[in-house]
């Protein structure tokens, strides 16, 4: 039998076929490295990136609105979120490269346009959301309750590649917490190794 | 003392992590299948995704296209897992009072679905995005992936610069 590590099932003295020597010791180190670097993206990181915001007052919404100031980050392990200042928009600035990446965006209001639409999109490293999105949703409206959840999983990205986000609504309208507590909300996290 | 049950022990740990984390210890990553379109989709009743799609990602070569207008599907490589089942596609330019579905489904069958979205259709763009969590399967198990509207139409290639028809499978876990 041979172990993930590539190493056979160790045997006592004085067996010698499984000796302690340097390169059975380093197939353990490699194999420890190796699950950090798929697992985390890196030897010396201990958990994948996740970014998490949400928004806990009220915004309004009049045609495209990029997001940008007043959100509260809940998680950022590696501090990417930017935030220039309003009107500019934020982004998340992806922090390594060799991964995949899950992105959402969604928000809930409690009244909507009738016959009309809300949606969101993810925006590749321009704030353009009819020409750079790389995720889009979209939703119906009749002026009841409207819930809308952007989400794409397993994006390629490289380093330094900026995420926008937006929201647009048909007719404008203010957009709070409903039920409680759910909030808009956006987020990013590693998906894993490409 | 150094003895081989303890080194055992380490070794053993490290199997449990690749079992679990890849499915097997011969193993460095997990499944995965990607897949998108590059040209126009024509959706006429129940569609199933056939020829025509680009596959950027198939970790397992599991995909399998028997041609035609003949569903495609991915074969689920081994068991014991739980999987990530995401299908969607996206279109503009559809009047009022239309509705469009996506079925996640264990043959091209639309009765044998696992998985379904459905958008009641107003006007501007549409988005259908059929998308389900951790669903156990085991190995030998196909799924397709199945369009819908209440008329005919092309969903396009591309919207907004990147918005794509777009297919991921994806091992999440163990079951």
């Amino acid at each position: 039998m041979t172990h993930a590590t590539g190493n056979a099932v160790w045997k006592n003295y004085p067996d010698t076929s499984t000796l302690i020597n340097a390169a059975r010791l380093n197939n353990d180190e490699t194999v420890l490295d190796n699950l950090h670097t798929r697992e985390y993206g890196g030897v010396t990181r201990t958990r994948p990136a996740l970014f998490r915001a949400y928004y806990t007052g009220s915004f309004a919404i009049n045609g495209t609105l990029y997001v940008q100031a007043g959100w509260t980050v809940d998680i950022d392990t590696d501090s990417a979120w930017t935030v220039p200042g309003a009107p500019t928009p934020s982004y998340y600035t992806i922090p390594y490269s060799g991964r995949f990446w899950d992105l959402q965006i969604s928000f809930p209001t409690t009244s909507t346009p009738v016959d009309g639409a809300m949606t969101t999109k993810i925006m590749l490293n321009t704030a353009a959301d009819q020409t750079a999105a790389i995720a889009s949703d979209s939703r119906s409206t009749n002026g009841w309750e409207g819930n809308i959840n952007c989400f794409r999983p397993c994006v390629p990205l490289v380093a330094g590649d900026k995420i926008y986000f937006s929201l647009w609504t048909s007719t404008a309208l203010t957009v709070s917490p409903t039920f409680g507590y759910w909030y808009p909300h956006i987020m990013v996290r590693d998906a894993g190794p490409v | 003392m150094i003895n081989a049950a303890r080194l055992e022990n380490a070794e053993v740990a490290f199997d449990r992590l690749y079992t679990s984390e890849y499915a097997g210890t011969t193993r460095t990553k997990r499944a995965l299948f990607r897949a998108h379109r590059t040209t126009n989709w024509v959706i006429s009743g129940d569609t199933w995704a056939s020829s025509g799609w680009v596959v950027t990602y198939d970790t397992e070569s599991k995909w399998t296209v028997p041609g035609g207008t003949t569903g495609s599907y991915y074969l689920i490589p081994y068991s014991g897992r739980v999987w990530d089942l995401y299908f969607k596609f996206g279109f503009s330019g559809i009047g009022g009072n239309n509705a469009a579905a996506a079925k996640l489904a264990l043959a091209a069958d639309v009765f044998q679905s696992i998985g379904s979205d459905s958008r009641f259709v107003i006007s501007g763009e549409t988005n259908v995005k059929a998308f389900r969590p951790s669903v156990p399967l085991t190995a030998g198990d196909k799924i397709y992936f199945g369009a819908w509207c209440s008329t005919a139409l092309t969903i396009p290639p591309v919207m907004f610069g990147g918005v794509v028809p777009e297919i991921v499978v994806r091992d999440v876990g163990p079951a």
